[in-house]
C-alpha cells in the first residue's frame, strides 16, 4: 500500500467508525436517558410560557438529561395537545395542560380527546377576578348589580370563548345581570381597555390586574373563589357573598400521552412534584401572583372531567363557536 | 449608576450580540430571543438582567434593517418599510451607506423615543389609554389608506394587492363570535395565517426565486472596498427633517398599545413621501425614505417601553416579555414604579440609552463587514436565505403548516413580483385588517350598532379626516394647480 493511499484509508476507517458513534443510541438505559421535551401550547412570553420554562429547568436538575421547552402555538392550543397525544408515550414528551382544553372541544373546532392523555400535575391556579375602574363609584358586588339593572354593562373580556368570557358568562347567570361582552385579543388588551375607560368591567386573573389596584387606578369588587386570593387579601369572594358555585378559575397542569408506563409516569411525577414544592418555584409563582395546588394523576383527571363537563354546559347555554351555529 | 460598572457593559453586549442575530435572521424576532433570554437573567443582579435584555431588544430592531437592506428580507416586521429604500440602495452599489443609515437611523429613533420617555412618558401613556376601539378603527383606517402612496407604479395594482391581504386577513376565527372562517375545517388555520411566515416568504423565497429567475440582469452590484458608509453633510441635512418625523410617528405609534414599529415605519414612510420635495425618488433608492423607516421602526421601542413602564400594560408582544422579565426581579412596572422609585426609572432610561449608543457603535463598526455578504458567491448566499427562511417560519410556532404558508407565499410572491405587482399593499393589509376588522365590530358592539361613534370621538375624528385630506390631497392640488393655469407636470 503506497503511502498516497494513507488519507483514502483513514477517512475510509473513520466512515466505518461512525457506527460506534451511535453505539449509545442502541438499548436505552435508565429513564431518563435523553432529552425531554415539554410542549407549550403558547408563544413565548406569556404566562404558560414563563412556567413552563421554569419547570422544565427543576427538571433539568432533578432529572439529569435536558428538558426542552418547546412552544407549538396554533389551532388555539390544539395543536400542542393533539401533538403530544400522538408523541410516542415514552416520558420524552409531556405537555402544558392550559384549562382552554376544556372549552375548545366544546366550541367545535378542535378534536382533541381528554381520553389522549395521562394526567400527570395540576401546577398552579389563577381564579378570575371582577374588576372595575375606581372612578365609578362602585365599591361591591351589589353595586354593580343595581348599575347593571338600570343599563348595559360592557364587559370586556380576554375573547370570544375564553375562559374569563366563560367566568363573565357564570357571573352574568349567577347575578341575573345581562351583560355586552367586548372579546379583545387577550387580557392585556380587555384590561388596558378598563384602564381606558371602553368598557364597565373585566373579568382576568388578579395579577392581570393587582398592579392597577394598587396604584389605586382599578378596584376588583370580588374573586370566583372558595378562599381569597393572595394578591387581594382584602377582596371578598363570591362564595363569602353568597353565591357559592361561582368559582372559576384559570388554571394549568402537565400530562403526557396516553399510556405511559407506571415506572416512568412516577418518576416525572416525583420530579415535578419536588419542582412544584421548591422555594424557587414557590417565590417565581408568588412573583407572578399565581397559586401554586398539586393535585395529582387521578384527582387531577377527575378535576379535569368536571371542569369540562361546566364549561361544556356554558358553552352551549351562549351558543359560542361552532356549537352556536347547529 | 449602571453607566460605570463594567459588568453591566459586559451584559449589554452580551445582549446586543444576541440581538443582532435575533433581529438579523429572518423569522426569528426580538420577542424570541427576549422569551428566551429572560429565564437566564434570574440570577443576574437587576442592572445586568435590564442591560442584557434591553441590550436584545434594541439590536434586535436595528439588526431586522440589515437583511432588509442587503436581501430584500425584513429581519422582524418593523422592518418592512426598510426594504422599500434600502434595497434598491443596495442595488446601486450603495450598501454600506444604507447600512450606515440603518444604524444612525436606529440610534436616532431610540435616543428619541427614550428622551420621550423619560421627559414625558407618563403624560403621553396616560392620552394613549384614551385609544379605545374606535380610535383604533380610525388608527387602522388611516394606516390603510397608505396603499396608496406605498403603491409604486400601478395604483390599480396596489389596491388590488392590499384586498387581497384584507381578504387574507379575515381567515381564522371571527373576532367576536369565535366562529372559524375559511378553515375548510381543517384546525390549522383556527387563529389565522401567521404574518411572519407570509413575510419570510413574500419576501426573502421570492427574492431569492427573482434573482435565480433573472439571473445576470437582476445580479446585485458588489459593493467596491473602499464604499463610504457614513454620509455626507448635505445628505444629513437632506435627511435630518425625515429622521426627526418618522422619531415622532414612530414614538406616537409605539406608545399607542397594540400598534408598533411595523405599523409605525409604513406610516412613516408614506407620511414622509407625502411630505418630501423629492416623492419620485421614494421606493427607487431614497436615503429620506430609508431614514424615515429606520428611525420609525426604532423609535417604536421607546414608545412601546413608556407604556409598558408608566402604565403597566404590555403594548406588544416584546414588552409583554420584559414586564415577566421586571417582575422576576420584583420590580412591577406601572404608574407606581416611577412614583415610588424613581432613581429605579433614571437607572432604566440610563441602561436604555447605553443599549441604543452599544448598539449604534457595533452597527457602524459592521456596516462594512455585513456589507462583505453580498459578495458571497450567489448560488450559496441563495441557499443560505432558504435555509434561514425555514428554519425562521418554522421556529416561530414550530408548526409544519408554517413553512408551506412561507413557500406558497414565497411562490405567490415571485409571480405577482413578476406582473409587478406591489407587495406593500399586501403586507399593511395582512398588518391592519384584523385591527381594523376586530376593532370596527368591538366599538359597534360597544355602541350597540350605531356607527355615529367614529363621529363624536374626537379622535377618531381627527384620524379619518387625516386620512380623508391625505387621499383627497393630490386632486385637490391638481385642481387648484389647473385653475392657476401653472405647469402641473413638474412632479
Amino acid at each position: 500500500m503506497g503511502s498516497e493511499h494513507a488519507p483514502r484509508c483513514a477517512c475510509l476507517l473513520l466512515f466505518l467508525a461512525i457506527p460506534l458513534l451511535t453505539a449509545g443510541c442502541g438499548p436505552e438505559g435508565p429513564y431518563p436517558a435523553r432529552e425531554i421535551r415539554l410542549v407549550v401550547h403558547a408563544s413565548p412570553g406569556g404566562i404558560s410560557d414563563a412556567v413552563s420554562r421554569h419547570v422544565s429547568r427543576g427538571l433539568q436538575e432533578r432529572l439529569g438529561v435536558p428538558v426542552v421547552a418547546e412552544n407549538r402555538v396554533g389551532a388555539a392550543g390544539s395543536l400542542a395537545l393533539s401533538f403530544v397525544a400522538r408523541s410516542q408515550a415514552d416520558g420524552y414528551t409531556i405537555g402544558y395542560a392550559p384549562v382552554d382544553m376544556t372549552i375548545i372541544p366544546h366550541l367545535g373546532y378542535s378534536r382533541v380527546s381528554l381520553g389522549d392523555f395521562e394526567y400527570l400535575t395540576l401546577h398552579t391556579r389563577a381564579p378570575a377576578a371582577l374588576a372595575v375602574p375606581a372612578s365609578t363609584g362602585w365599591t361591591s358586588v351589589d353595586d354593580f348589580i343595581a348599575a347593571g339593572r338600570e343599563r348595559q354593562i360592557n364587559m370586556g373580556t380576554s375573547g370570544s370563548g375564553s375562559i374569563w368570557h366563560l367566568a363573565g358568562l357564570a357571573l352574568s347567570r349567577a347575578i341575573d345581570v345581562p351583560l355586552t361582552y367586548v372579546p379583545f385579543s387577550g387580557s392585556g388588551q380587555a384590561v388596558t381597555a378598563l384602564l381606558g375607560g371602553h368598557v364597565h368591567a373585566v373579568v382576568a386573573a388578579p395579577f392581570e390586574v393587582d398592579a392597577h389596584v394598587r396604584a389605586g387606578v382599578l378596584r376588583v369588587l370580588a374573586v370566583m373563589a372558595d378562599e381569597r386570593s393572595p394578591l387581594l387579601p382584602d377582596v371578598p369572594t363570591f362564595s363569602s357573598l353568597g353565591y357559592p358555585d361561582l368559582t372559576i378559575d384559570a388554571w394549568g397542569g402537565f400530562l403526557a400521552p396516553r399510556g405511559l408506563a407506571p415506572d416512568r409516569r412516577e418518576r416525572l411525577l416525583q420530579a415535578l412534584t419536588d419542582v412544584l414544592a421548591s422555594d424557587e418555584f414557590a417565590r417565581f409563582a408568588r412573583e407572578r401572583g399565581l397559586e401554586v395546588e398539586v393535585r395529582k394523576g387521578e384527582a387531577f383527571e377527575q378535576f379535569v372531567q368536571q371542569e369540562s363537563e361546566r364549561f361544556g354546559h356554558l358553552v352551549a347555554q351562549a351558543g359560542l363557536g361552532l356549537a352556536g351555529a347547529r | 449608576m449602571p453607566i460605570f460598572d463594567p459588568a453591566t457593559w459586559l451584559y449589554l453586549s452580551a445582549g446586543v450580540i444576541l440581538g443582532i442575530v435575533f433581529g438579523a435572521l429572518p423569522g426569528f424576532t426580538a420577542t424570541m430571543g427576549l422569551a428566551i433570554l429572560t429565564p437566564l437573567t434570574f440570577w443576574l443582579p437587576t442592572d445586568q438582567a435590564l442591560a442584557m435584555l434591553f441590550g436584545l431588544l434594541c439590536a434586535a430592531i436595528f439588526s431586522g434593517g440589515i437583511p432588509a437592506i442587503l436581501i430584500n428580507t425584513p429581519g422582524t416586521p418593523a422592518s418592512i418599510a426598510t426594504t422599500w429604500d434600502g434595497y434598491p440602495l443596495a442595488q446601486q452599489g450603495k450598501a454600506g451607506l444604507a447600512l450606515g443609515v440603518n444604524a444612525f437611523g436606529a440610534f436616532v429613533g431610540q435616543a428619541i423615543s427614550i428622551l420621550v420617555l423619560a421627559l414625558a412618558g407618563y403624560p403621553l401613556a396616560a392620552f394613549a389609554l384614551r385609544f379605545g376601539p374606535a380610535e383604533y378603527f380610525a388608527l387602522a383606517v388611516f394606516g390603510i389608506s397608505m396603499m396608496v402612496s406605498i403603491s409604486s407604479e400601478s395604483l390599480l395594482k396596489g389596491l388590488l394587492m392590499g384586498m387581497l391581504g384584507l381578504a387574507i386577513s379575515v381567515v381564522g376565527l371571527d373576532p367576536i363570535m369565535a366562529y372559524p372562517r375559511l378553515t375548510f375545517g381543517s384546525g390549522a388555520f383556527i387563529e389565522g395565517v401567521s404574518f411572519i411566515p407570509v413575510m419570510v416568504g413574500l419576501f426573502g423565497v421570492a427574492e431569492v426565486l427573482m434573482q435565480v429567475y433573472a439571473r445576470a440582469p437582476h445580479r446585485l452590484r458588489h459593493p467596491l472596498p473602499l464604499e463610504r458608509i457614513v454620509p455626507s453633510g448635505r445628505e444629513l441635512r437632506e435627511m435630518a427633517p425625515h429622521a426627526l418625523l418618522g422619531s415622532i410617528v414612530g414614538t406616537g405609534v409605539g406608545i399607542i398599545p397594540g400598534a408598533g414599529g411595523d405599523i409605525g415605519s409604513m406610516i412613516a414612510w408614506g407620511q414622509s413621501r407625502r411630505l418630501s420635495s423629492t416623492p419620485g425618488a421614494f421606493g427607487h433608492g431614497s436615503l429620506q425614505g430609508l431614514v424615515a423607516s429606520c428611525t420609525a421602526a426604532n423609535a417604536a421601542i421607546g414608545g412601546a417601553v413608556t407604556t409598558m413602564l408608566t402604565l403597566g400594560i404590555p403594548g406588544d408582544a416584546a414588552s409583554a416579555v420584559l414586564i415577566g422579565a421586571l417582575l422576576i426581579h420584583g420590580l412591577q412596572p406601572g404608574p407606581m414604579l416611577f412614583r415610588d422609585r424613581p432613581e429605579l426609572a433614571s437607572d432604566i432610561v440610563m441602561l436604555l440609552l447605553m443599549a441604543s449608543f452599544l448598539t449604534f457603535l457595533v452597527g457602524l463598526a459592521g456596516a462594512r463587514p455585513l456589507a462583505r455578504i453580498l459578495t458571497i458567491r450567489d448560488e450559496i448566499l441563495w441557499g443560505l436565505i432558504l435555509i434561514v427562511c425555514v428554519l425562521g417560519s418554522y421556529a416561530l410556532n414550530q408548526a409544519q403548516v408554517d413553512v408551506w404558508v412561507m413557500l406558497v407565499s414565497g411562490a405567490l410572491g415571485f409571480v405577482l413580483r413578476q406582473a409587478r405587482f406591489p407587495m406593500g399593499p399586501l403586507v399593511l393589509a395582512l398588518i391592519l385588517g384584523p385591527m381594523a376588522e376586530a376593532n370596527l365590530r368591538r366599538a359597534l358592539v360597544l355602541s350597540q350598532g350605531d356607527v355615529s361613534v367614529f363621529l363624536t370621538r374626537p379622535i377618531a375624528v381627527v384620524l379619518l379626516a387625516i386620512t380623508a385630506g391625505s387621499l383627497l390631497w393630490p386632486l385637490i392640488r391638481r385642481r387648484s394647480r389647473r385653475s392657476t393655469g401653472l405647469n402641473s407636470d413638474r412632479d
